[in-house]
């Protein structure tokens, strides 16, 4: 069954259509939840709690951008948990969550171990400068640099105008390489760093190799 | 070369810096992106910005895709779409249920409003007659003998004797009927029978039985016999219209009639009032079996 034919059936109550959209989503949709939550097991709450609500939902879903329409009410299920988190101070929000080691993705064959723990020390450093960002500004620059969405496509799922997914974007990311600024002396190795900003003058290429 | 849309070069680095993250993404219209790198051409500092700014999105597209860490998919018990089977049967049952609390509330009201007059299906017909005709014959024959002479009165009290001979008709075919009495008996008889009936036998042999035992004639009671054995009797008693009878004339008509019927009818139907609590009960027990299924049926539907 094509998505589309997936899709008629879920409208007409199927459940088991709905299902088949689910495993197409899925991904995308946890790992959406997880980038903004930084939690994982908060992201697996907000995913399930997504699924469920679309299929609710399904009946409402008029055609264009399937996956737009999936993303908002993803990024909706996020804010819920979120709200519900800071109904409960205990739990904390800003805590630097250390992707599992044992993460099996597609890293580069050539890339060498030190290589490979230096990434993973980059990729924590940046989660953790997206957990500074404000929520709006958060969401747009997730959905645009880690989900690969066009800002056309922002726009749908967030329903902002073209104008203000293109001032956050901005703010957004100057904002995340500000925290890598920062942050790097001590988190990050040369190989990671930006080049300062005294050295603005300086002709030399960043990352490079000395 | 187009107008500036700043006034000084310090907004110039504000409107370029604010474009570098669309100029990245190739989101800059054509005169936009000119602007931009003419100033990038010439300034340090927002190529450093750039810089810093492309390398950053770089990375955080670099970020690794997770594995879901489990399945999501919505439990089937969950979907909301109703078994097929029970989509047509509960209009139907509701439907049910609303003609029975209908006949029900009709049957109770009327119970309540007609008291005991009102009449069973089938044999209410039959046993009316039989019914009104009990009460009435006493209290009419009474009624009507009441501005006669005194003399009437042992006659009507022997007639009152008389088998259920009722005396439902008005004063007004009676004296009509009385009137014709003037006529020989023949056409009397004739003229009752356009009215209507035929004297039978019986009814004739009580007349003459009575007229033998009637006291001395008075104007009354040679009217109480128009029988054919008596036409004198009745030619005499023309100008005084005896409301017995009258009363007695029209007993032959109506009673046989209906005393046929009822007799030939009685039956050993169920007290009136005992044969409608039945239906009462059976209607109501009806209704409450429907509306449990039917509220049973929409509980499960909503669940």
């Amino acid at each position: 069954m094509d998505e589309t034919a997936l899709i008629a059936s879920a409208r007409r109550g199927d459940a088991r259509a709905f299902n088949q959209l689910v495993l197409l989503y899925q991904s995308m949709a946890y790992n959406l939840a997880y980038r903004i939550l930084t939690d994982a097991d908060a992201a697996a709450d907000a995913t399930q709690d997504a699924f469920i609500s679309a299929f609710k939902a399904m009946p409402k879903f008029r055609g264009g951008s399937f996956k737009a329409w999936i993303l908002r009410i993803v990024t909706n299920a996020c804010y819920d948990q979120l709200r519900r988190k800071q109904r409960r101070p205990t739990e904390s929000l800003d805590g630097l969550e250390i992707e599992p080691d044992h993460i099996s993705y597609l890293r580069d064959p050539a890339e060498q171990p030190s290589e490979y723990a230096e990434r993973q020390d980059l990729n924590r450093a940046l989660q953790a400068g997206i957990q500074t960002l404000p929520l709006e500004q958060r969401t747009v620059v997730i959905l645009s640099d880690v989900q690969g969405l066009s800002y056309q496509e922002i726009a749908q799922v967030t329903g902002l105008s073209l104008g203000t997914v293109k001032s956050r974007l901005s703010r957004g990311r100057s904002k995340l390489r500000d925290y890598l600024l920062q942050q790097q002396a001590e988190l990050l190795p040369a190989r990671y760093r930006l080049r300062d900003r005294r050295q603005a003058h300086n002709t030399r290429p960043v990352g490079s190799r000395d | 070369m187009a107008r500036m849309p700043w006034s000084s070069r310090r907004t110039e680095h504000e409107y370029v810096d604010e474009r570098l993250s669309a100029y990245l993404d190739g989101e800059l219209a054509p005169q936009e992106r000119e602007v931009v790198e003419r100033h990038l051409a010439a300034c340090p500092d927002c190529q450093w910005n750039l810089e810093t700014l492309r390398q950053t999105v770089q990375w955080t597209r670099q970020l690794p895709t997770l594995p879901v860490p489990r399945v999501f998919t919505i439990p089937l018990p969950a979907q909301p779409q109703p078994a097929p089977r029970w989509r047509w049967s509960l209009p139907l049952l509701q439907g049910a249920t609303a003609l029975v609390a209908l006949l029900l509330v009709f049957v109770v009201a009327g119970d309540l409003l007609l008291g005991g007059a009102l009449p069973l299906p089938g044999a209410a017909v039959k046993e009316q007659p039989a019914a009104d005709m009990q009460p009435m014959p006493a209290e009419e024959v009474a009624l009507e003998l009441a501005p006669t002479q005194p003399l009437e009165k042992p006659e009507a009290a022997e007639k009152s004797g008389q088998p259920p001979a009722a005396v439902p008709t008005p004063s007004v075919p009676e004296t009509a009927v009385a009137k014709r009495t003037v006529l020989t008996p023949t056409a009397e008889n004739a003229a009752m029978g356009a009215v209507g009936f035929e004297p039978p036998p019986e009814a004739e042999r009580e007349m003459a039985a009575e007229a033998a035992a009637a006291p001395p004639p008075t104007v009354t009671e040679a009217v109480a016999t128009p029988t054919p054995t008596r036409p004198t009797a009745t030619a005499t008693l023309y100008p005084s219209p005896a409301p017995t009878s009258v009363a007695f004339v029209p007993q032959p008509e109506a009673p046989p009639v209906g005393r046929e019927t009822t007799e030939g009818s009685r039956q050993e139907p169920l007290p009136r009032g005992l044969s409608w609590i039945v239906i009462e009960i059976a209607l109501a027990v009806s209704f409450v079996l429907l509306a449990g299924a039917t509220i049973t049926l929409m509980v499960r539907r909503h669940r």
